[in-house]
């Protein structure tokens, strides 16, 4: 009996070794550890030895038994790791198949990540209509009666009566114009962004268009010094560019800031040396800022001994440009497919 | 504006160890822009004076010449330079322009530079070039007799020019060694005072702290003859001084002169007109010479007539608005006050008498004017930015000195100066308290008065308790639109003493509220859906779409926006719909593109009702849209208008829309005569249109030009939309029991539409699913099968056999009864 099993292990041993599916395992273990298996049989079969006998064989029989189910566990295991499920092997290197999805334009993406930022300011996001008055674009803003703005060569106005510059409607020539509707409605202090699409009447070049995109922040409270404006400006080119960038502010002149400042990036492409992007100069231009004219709080109802503030007001379309190396402004509002799909995020 | 540093150097001694480069960074950090500089003696690099030593013919050419020429003082034979020349003015002793190679020249002229290499010319060597004027750009200075004349020094050698030797490099024989200065007109538009060249060299002195020397003096003889001038529009012309001066000539003027001239960008004339517009240069303000002895009677200083117009310089003649400012004499318009002389009495070859204007007009006009005739000049360009009436006087003592040195023989004889207002100096109080605080810097006592008493501010200060005030006078200069309350100080204050010596600092922020969601998170959401979720492209459109677009969908281009300078005729109405934009766009990408979903999100415009009233800001009506397009061929129209009311579908998901709702309500102007829905949703007053999606019209779809393409378009008002937002999502207790899923057939007539269908099953079940349809054997003609699936709710517990035939039993019955529906096994 003792000889009987030990003999059958090894022959279970080695016929295990042979077999190279699951199917054929289970029919051996259908033949072995089966309701009719040859090691079932012999443990039915062990009714008739005597108790000593019995218990002996017992033993060594469900040793046996519980060896030999390992044992089959352990091959299963090792055919199912060897197996694939696919009858037929598919081509790996087929192309992958492409989720459809569309984009958004790429000044929409640079525009909310920006808001982003500013939101993590804890800035409002505003945006005022994009049909103004020559009284909230001009003289709210302190532009000069006469100003070549106002001029139809550079902002489009619309073509109807108006009773006063209130009524004298144009396409937004700027952003600034909003800066003031926002403070009128909300007071001071006020920290916010507006963005949006603005217009002007020129002649178009790879630098111009009639339309393009602006972004611009107010911050208006009792003591900001002009020196505070750097950190909007370095938040925000930092954003763009997800790097450290140096700023500089330079004495610069519009009408609606006192002072104004040029603002200057480092030239990401010399580092400073100079090349032909920043024409030697090492810096790049990037936005114009400075404290809101006091004729500017003025006419947002603030006083301007008692306030304060800094503007920035960064073109869009140039920071996008700067981000892809993109040279012609017209393409953003060609609506050129082959153009916008290259931005898919 | 281009400035020669050399002029600038004249008026102020710079520290000796200023490079080009530092003097350009400082004066960008702290007054204008300057965007480049140059030395125009560089692009004379390897160009020298070499004397002619020898002229022999050209074995192999009857026009060529081989001259030998010496490039040192006394060169022997063996050092001379050989030269292959077709000159027709080539001569033994002759001082002449040699290109060596290296040299950059216009070859005849030519546009493009070449670059002078040695070589062989016909066969002889060649080692370098002897140059025309033309070749280096010097026709104006040195004009050519005759046709191949190469340019010949010998008679300029110690005459206009210093005396010359072979060798001397060309840059220096002629003084070319300078750097210009290229600045950026619109970063000093504010300031009037920095258009000359001594306006720079004040604010260079004041920058680095270094004397600038006074203009010349200049005192009034005594016995003048008084010279008739009346200033009728005093509200135009501020101050008006003819001077006469006698014993001039009208040739050409020195070398010095005219390159200097030339390199600041002005072409030189005569010795007349040169002076007058270099003493612009050097003063900032405008002068003009007329021929005293055309000039008859009174100088007026007047409005056009209406009807009457001048014959200008450059010979043009314009048509005067009678609020245009004129200098006329008795007998016709002499000019057009501070833009340009008129022809008749302009100095003329026999000029030898003029009568010297130098005047202070109101800028707003100026810039009118030029505006009205496209005529920008030199002068207008800065009578534009406003000049002080002060400087006049500046302008004469410059005009008189250099007359005196130009013209040996003149004098002054008659003299008129009339002035209706002079300039007032603004003065300024201001803080020391309020300087500190907005620069976030201390001001030690002396400070202000050094920084600014060089810029021509005379400062005071007083102290009170703690308090120090200070009183600042602005030079007139800076009194005319420029300088005028305590912000101007601090940023004169901060500027010169220079930005990058600010520290800079994180304003605080304070945490009072939170910025509040709005409506902008809710279109960002949406944008963000179309494009990631529903597989869109953004695209941005011009405001201004085409007349015929917006025709053919239908849109009343009387109810439109005009704008009075349209970017072109046809686009001259602003759009009331995102849509013809849209399908202008498509038909431009459809030439590239088989396939098309785009969509924008921006304004659309319509005139306004209310009636104005005087004051009133009244803006049109203005609404926030978002429209889509989606492209495709006439056999996937089904399939492609489900999945754009699945669009809307997720849309309503997203944005957590309680129920939308597709009826067919009200056809828009755009669309297909069958295929259109309007869009509905819950709002706090009842349902709501907010959206409508239609089959682009066949009149609108010739716009894409194609016939293989139809066109799908959505828009969406979103101010509606977000106003129906509720909460994006609702917890339901998670069911014990799942539903059981069913399904079955029907077969309906052809005309009964899915929405009948849905009517009577989704209220008894759950997620009704339209599956597909079927048409044909064996199903009888007119009929069709609508196969669907729903689920059953089983509550709390498992549902039986028969409970779940009896439920469909009833489900048949009321499908039956109500669309006489058949079923299919």
């Amino acid at each position: 009996m003792k000889e009987k099993l030990k003999s059958m292990q090894v022959a279970l041993q080695e016929r295990l070794e042979t077999i190279a599916n699951t199917e054929d395992l289970a029919a051996l273990y259908r033949e072995v550890l089966g309701k009719k298996g040859e090691l079932t049989k012999i443990l039915k079969g062990l009714a008739g030895l005597s108790p000593e006998e019995k218990r002996e064989m017992g033993q060594l029989a469900n040793q046996l038994r519980d060896q030999l189910s390992e044992a089959f566990k352990k091959k299963e295991s090792e055919l199912l790791d060897a197996q694939s499920l696919l009858s037929k092997p598919i081509d790996l290197s087929l192309p992958g198949i492409e989720l459809t999805s569309g984009a958004l334009h790429p000044t929409t993406q640079m525009l909310y990540d920006l808001n982003d930022a500013f939101r993590s300011l804890n800035f409002d996001v505003y945006e005022g209509p994009m049909i103004s008055s020559e009284a909230a674009e001009f003289d709210r803003l302190n532009f000069p009666p006469g100003h070549p703005a106002r001029e139809s060569m550079d902002t489009y106005w619309l073509d109807q009566e108006a009773h006063g510059p209130e009524q004298h409607l144009c396409l937004r020539p700027h952003l600034t114009g909003a800066s003031v509707r926002y403070l009128r409605e909300h007071g001071a202090p006020a920290r916010f962004v507006y963005p949006g699409r603005v217009f002007r009447n020129e002649s178009t070049d790879a630098g111009h268009d009639r339309v393009f995109t602006q972004y611009e922040a107010l911050i208006v409270d009792r003591e900001i010094s002009f020196s505070s404006g750097l950190l909007l400006v370095k938040t925000i080119l930092e954003e763009v560019f997800g790097e450290a960038v140096e700023v500089r502010m330079r004495s610069g002149f519009f009408p609606f800031v006192e002072p104004g400042f040029e603002i200057d990036m480092r030239c990401r492409v010399c580092h400073g040396d100079g090349c032909r992007v920043c024409k030697n100069v090492g810096w790049i231009e990037v936005m114009p800022g400075g404290t809101p004219h006091p004729n500017v709080l003025r006419a947002a109802g603030l006083d301007p001994m008692e306030w304060s503030g800094f503007y920035i007001d960064i073109g869009l379309d140039r920071l996008v440009m700067m981000r892809y190396g993109i040279e012609d402004v017209r393409h953003f509002h060609a609506a050129d497919l082959r153009f916008l799909e290259q931005f898919q995020r | 504006m281009k400035i020669s540093l050399n002029w600038i150097k004249e008026y102020v001694e710079l520290p000796s160890d200023l490079s080009m480069k530092q003097l350009a960074h400082d004066l960008t950090m702290r007054t204008v822009e300057v965007e480049g500089y140059e030395n125009p003696g560089e692009a004379l690099e390897n160009v020298c004076v070499a004397r002619i030593e020898a002229v022999l013919p050209h074995p192999n050419a009857d026009k060529l010449r081989i001259c030998r020429l010496a490039t040192s003082e006394g060169a022997a034979e063996s050092e001379w330079t050989q030269v292959v020349c077709g000159g027709s003015n080539l001569y033994v002793g002759e001082l002449v322009v040699l290109a060596k190679p290296g040299a950059v020249v216009h070859w005849h002229g030519e546009p493009e530079p070449v670059v002078i290499k040695s070589g062989k010319l016909r066969g002889e060597r060649s080692e370098g070039m002897i140059c025309a004027a033309e070749e280096l750009g010097l026709e104006t200075l040195f004009p050519s007799q005759g046709e191949h004349e190469i340019l010949d020094l010998t008679p300029l050698s110690g005459g206009d020019l210093p005396e010359l030797y072979p060798g001397q490099a060309l840059a220096e024989a002629l003084n070319f060694d300078d750097f210009i200065l290229e600045i950026d007109n619109k970063s000093m538009t504010h300031r009037p005072d920095l258009w000359g060249h001594y306006g720079l060299a004040r604010e260079l002195a004041a920058i680095y702290r270094c004397p600038l020397k006074a203009l010349p003096d200049f005192s009034l003889p005594e016995g003048l003859d008084p010279i008739a001038v009346e200033i009728l529009a005093t509200d135009r012309c501020k101050r008006y001084l003819a001077a006469r001066f006698e014993g001039l000539t009208a040739d050409a003027s020195p070398y010095e002169m005219q390159k200097r001239l030339l390199h600041l960008g002005m072409r030189p004339i005569n010795r007349i007109v040169d002076l007058s517009n270099y003493v612009m240069l050097a003063t900032g303000q405008p002068c003009h010479c007329f021929d005293a002895d055309r000039i008859e009677g009174t100088i007026e200083i007047r409005y056009a007539r209406a009807g009457e117009s001048i014959e200008m310089l450059d010979e043009s003649t314009l048509d005067l608005g009678t609020d245009e400012l004129l200098i006329a004499d008795q007998t016709c318009p002499i000019a057009l006050a501070g833009i340009m002389g008129g022809n008749a009495k302009s100095v003329f070859e026999d000029t030898k008498n003029v009568i010297l204007e130098i005047a202070c007009f109101t800028p707003r006009e100026i810039r009118r004017s030029q505006q009205r005739h496209q005529l920008r000049t030199e002068s207008s360009a800065r009578f534009e930015k406003g000049i002080d009436s002060q400087r006049i006087d500046s302008c004469l003592a410059v005009f008189a000195a250099m007359s005196a040195e130009l013209f040996p023989k003149q004098r002054l004889t008659a003299f008129r100066d009339v002035c209706v207002e002079a300039t007032v100096a603004v003065v300024v109080e201001v803080e020391r308290d309020f300087l500190e605080r907005r620069s976030g810097k201390k001001i030690a006592d002396e400070a202000l008065e050094t920084l600014l008493a060089p810029l021509g501010f005379l400062v005071e200060a007083s102290s009170e308790a703690d308090r120090v005030l200070y009183r600042i006078t602005a030079p007139t200069y800076r009194s005319t639109g420029d300088i005028e309350g305590p912000y101007d100080i601090l940023e004169e204050y901060a500027r010169i003493l220079g930005y990058e010596n600010f520290h800079f600092e994180a304003p605080t922020i304070s945490l009072e509220s939170a910025v509040p969601k709005s409506w902008r998170d809710s279109e960002r959401c949406l944008n963000e859906f179309l494009a990631y979720r529903a597989g869109f492209q953004e695209i941005y459109t011009y405001p201004w779409p085409k007349e015929e677009s917006q025709l053919a969908l239908g849109f009343d281009l009387q109810r439109g926006l005009r704008l009075e300078y349209p970017p072109a005729p046809n686009q001259a109405y602003l759009r009331q719909s995102l849509l013809p934009g849209l399908v202008e766009a498509a038909a431009e990408n459809l030439k590239h593109h088989s396939q098309l979903r785009i969509f924008e999100t921006s304004s659309v415009f319509e005139r306004s009702d209310r009636s104005p009233e005087e004051g009133l800001e009244i803006l049109p009506r203005e609404r926030r849209m978002n429209a889509g397009l989606i492209t495709c061929q006439a056999s996937e129209a089904e399939t492609v208008f489900r999945q754009l009311k699945g669009v809307f579908m997720g849309l309503a998901k997203q944005l957590g829309l309680s129920g939308l709702y597709f009826e067919a309500k009200e056809r828009p102007s755009y669309a297909d005569a069958q295929v259109w829905l309007n869009v509905l949703a819950d709002g706090p007053n009842g349902r709501v249109e907010l959206a409508r999606l239609a089959l682009l019209s066949a009149r609108a779809t010739r716009l894409l030009a194609s016939k293989k393409h139809l066109a799908f378009v959505y828009e969406i008002e979103l101010e509606k939309l977000f106003a129906s937002e509720t909460q994006s999502d609702y917890y339901h207790p998670v069911p014990s029991l799942d539903n059981l899923e069913e399904h079955f057939s029907i077969i309906v007539d052809e005309e009964t539409c899915w929405s009948e269908i849905e009517a009577v099953l989704a209220p008894k079940v759950e997620n009704l699913t339209y599956v597909e349809s079927y048409r044909g054997e064996p199903i009888p003609a007119g009929k069709k099968a609508v196969y669907c699936r729903f689920e059953l709710v089983q509550g709390e517990k498992t549902l039986t056999m028969e409970e779940v035939d009896a439920k469909l039993q009833s489900l048949m019955r009321r499908l039956e009864k109500q669309l006489s529906a058949e079923f299919r096994r």
